[in-house]
């Protein structure tokens, strides 16, 4: 069991049907990878890459089309609506949008303690100690209890989500671009509350984020989506040092350096990411790579090891060279 | 009970609660209160000629086209129109309210076949509905209530279901959906709250609705019956003198207009308290 990965994920896969088109959209196609305790998974790429849709659907908050998600010896992907419910105390998430998440109508209280509510735990005075022990736990005082969400800032928004979704002590946590909604400063203090949350339960995240440099700061493994698939996964480490995957190198290129030295050619990708509902023939990264060749329009390259055994690319021309 | 005493800080709301009690005082105390059996048809209710008396010092408000004393009537009246309007309008928010928040919640193929059955009906003559309902019941004051709550159902559920719609779609709902939350909770913690806006606006406009459509009934003879009196018949009994005679017109239409207004008013200020982000404006 202790060798087992917390989270496995085979083939998982969702297609979108449009109304009047019998084509369908492949959101998510196929994607597998596995995290271990404590382990912290960030997902990167560009809006409509679907690393939303990813997130949502390792909780079932969508339906997968296919595949397979095993969480802590439980099949997540058989439960039926009753254990999954109950499943989700060990699984939770962070939502991007602070403003939107929270039901503007209660009070943080009865925010934070919907949770425990939901599952039932502890008596009435001892959840409402719960909520007091965690408000402290994420940098908020007690006097913000009886407050309403619309008197908080983005931060202490997030703070309470974070605290709503911890207070259950679960396992796992996705949290789908938690801090994409706030100010840059704001944002580090997020993060490093969620790097000692993390240390502090034991916590496993799946971190999707399209802002590398914060990837960077939390993550221990990356997956590069693309258009439904991961591209390119590997330990964050090695995606930083070695990229091999084109798509991984220009975002990488695009991340800002403050060092002048360390600021290496922009590979700057031309158009838009395309339509999920019209893939590309082949490797459906080719129309856009600055260094296609003929192969790649034509057949799809799989997910390989390269340089070591947990760094997977899908593309033909890696070759595990450094830069 | 907190709601309730911030809701009376408001001025407009306590004018609009004091209009609502003393219409419903002056109903339930009517026997007490009244100058006059209303039914009575005075001698002296009449000038000569045979036309109502303006308002004077012996019928404050003057008589009706029978010599009836027109403020008995009036009290008299506010027990048909409040019993109408708050029987019928409410049991008409109920349904509509159900109606709409199933088939907006539940979505799918039921969800779409409750909406086009509500469709059919808006698409009814509501009238016609109205006096069919009421020509195959014999008439009666809770038959009337009735038929109207029938009627005015419709619109309510449309305006509930569309904005249950929009309520479910919202980001707090995957939220709680993501804690484990089962869809009875959802309903009641979280959409039902949002939907309690849209319940009272519809509420307090039906009020007025409902008492002019059971005046309207009236009128066709399949509302209440004469000599009961109602607001709504008041005027449409009166009609006729409204050139020679305004005030038989004017002061039961005013009586109902200021109940509409008063539960409009008090409705807007306990929407407002009841969201955390309006509270204690003004």
């Amino acid at each position: 069991m202790s060798n087992q990965p917390l989270l496995s994920v085979s083939g998982l896969a969702k297609e979108f049907s449009i109304k009047g088109n019998k084509q369908k959209i492949k959101a998510v196609d196929g994607v597998s990878f596995s995290l271990n305790a404590g382990e912290t998974l960030g997902v990167v790429g560009e809006s409509g890459s679907g690393k939303s849709t990813l997130g949502r659907l390792v909780l079932r908050l969508l339906e997968p089309t296919a595949g397979e998600i095993n969480f802590d010896g439980q099949k997540i992907s058989d439960l039926n609506p009753k254990e999954l419910r109950a499943a989700r105390r060990q699984m939770q998430m962070i939502f991007q949008d602070p403003f939107a998440s929270l039901d503007p109508r209660m009070t943080i209280e009865a925010l934070i303690r919907e949770p425990l509510d939901v599952h039932k735990i502890g008596t009435a005075a001892e959840r409402a100690e719960m909520v007091k022990k965690i408000i402290g736990h994420v940098g908020l005082t007690e006097d913000a209890l009886s407050r309403y969400p619309h008197e908080f800032s983005g931060g202490q928004r997030q703070r309470i989500s974070i605290a709503r979704a911890i207070i259950t002590r679960p396992k796992l946590i996705v949290a789908d671009e938690p801090v994409s909604a706030l100010d840059v400063s704001i944002q580090s203090q997020i993060l490093n509350l969620m790097l000692n949350l993390r240390k502090e339960m034991n916590l496993t995240y799946i971190f999707i984020s399209h802002d590398l440099s914060v990837i960077q700061h939390i993550a221990d493994k990356v997956a590069v989506m693309y258009l439904g698939k991961i591209v390119e996964f590997a330990p964050v480490d090695e995606i930083f040092s070695n990229p091999q995957h084109p798509y991984t190198k220009a975002l990488i290129s695009a991340v800002p350096q403050i060092n002048p030295a360390d600021r290496t050619n922009r590979v700057v990708l031309t158009g838009d990411i395309p339509s999920p509902a019209s893939q590309p023939s082949g490797c459906h990264f080719h129309p856009r790579c600055p260094i296609a060749q003929k192969q790649c329009s034509e057949t799809e390259p799989q997910l390989r090891t390269i340089t070591t055994a947990d760094h997977l690319v899908s593309c033909h021309l890696a070759t595990g060279a450094v830069k | 009970m907190k709601t309730f005493k911030r809701l009376l800080k408001r001025k407009i709301a306590l004018f609009s609660f004091a209009v609502i009690i003393l219409i419903v005082a002056s109903a339930i105390f009517a026997p007490l209160l009244a100058p006059y059996d209303p039914n009575q048809q005075f001698e002296q209710g009449l000038t000569l000629q045979g036309s109502p008396l303006a308002p004077n010092s012996e019928f404050i408000l003057g008589t009706d086209l029978l010599g009836r004393d027109l403020l008995s009537r009036l009290m008299y009246g506010a027990r048909t129109s409040l019993f109408i309007g708050l029987l019928a309008n409410g049991f008409a928010v109920l349904l509509g309210t159900f109606i709409g928040v199933v088939a907006g919640f539940v979505r799918g193929r039921i969800g779409s076949a409750i909406m086009r059955f509500t469709d059919l009906m808006m698409a009814f003559p509501a009238l016609l509905l109205a006096i069919t309902l009421a020509a195959i019941f014999s008439p009666s004051l809770f038959i009337v209530a009735l038929v109207i709550a029938m009627v005015n159902w419709v619109q309510i559920a449309r305006v509930i279901y569309t904005q249950t719609i929009s309520i479910s779609e919202k980001e707090f709902i995957e939220a709680s959906r993501s804690l484990g939350a089962t869809n009875t909770r959802i309903l009641r913690r979280h959409v039902l709250p949002h939907l309690a806006p849209f319940v009272m606006v519809w509420a307090t406009l039906g009020i007025s609705t409902t008492v002019l459509l059971e005046a309207t009934l009236s009128f066709l003879g399949i509302g209440v019956r004469p000599p009961t009196p109602s607001w709504g018949n008041i005027i449409f009994e009166n009609q006729t003198y409204f050139s020679t005679a305004p005030w038989l017109v004017f002061i039961p239409g005013a009586a109902i207009i200021l109940l509409a207004l008063a539960f409009n008013f008090l409705g807007d200020a306990l929407r407002d308290e009841l969201d955390p982000t309006q509270r204690g404006r003004q």
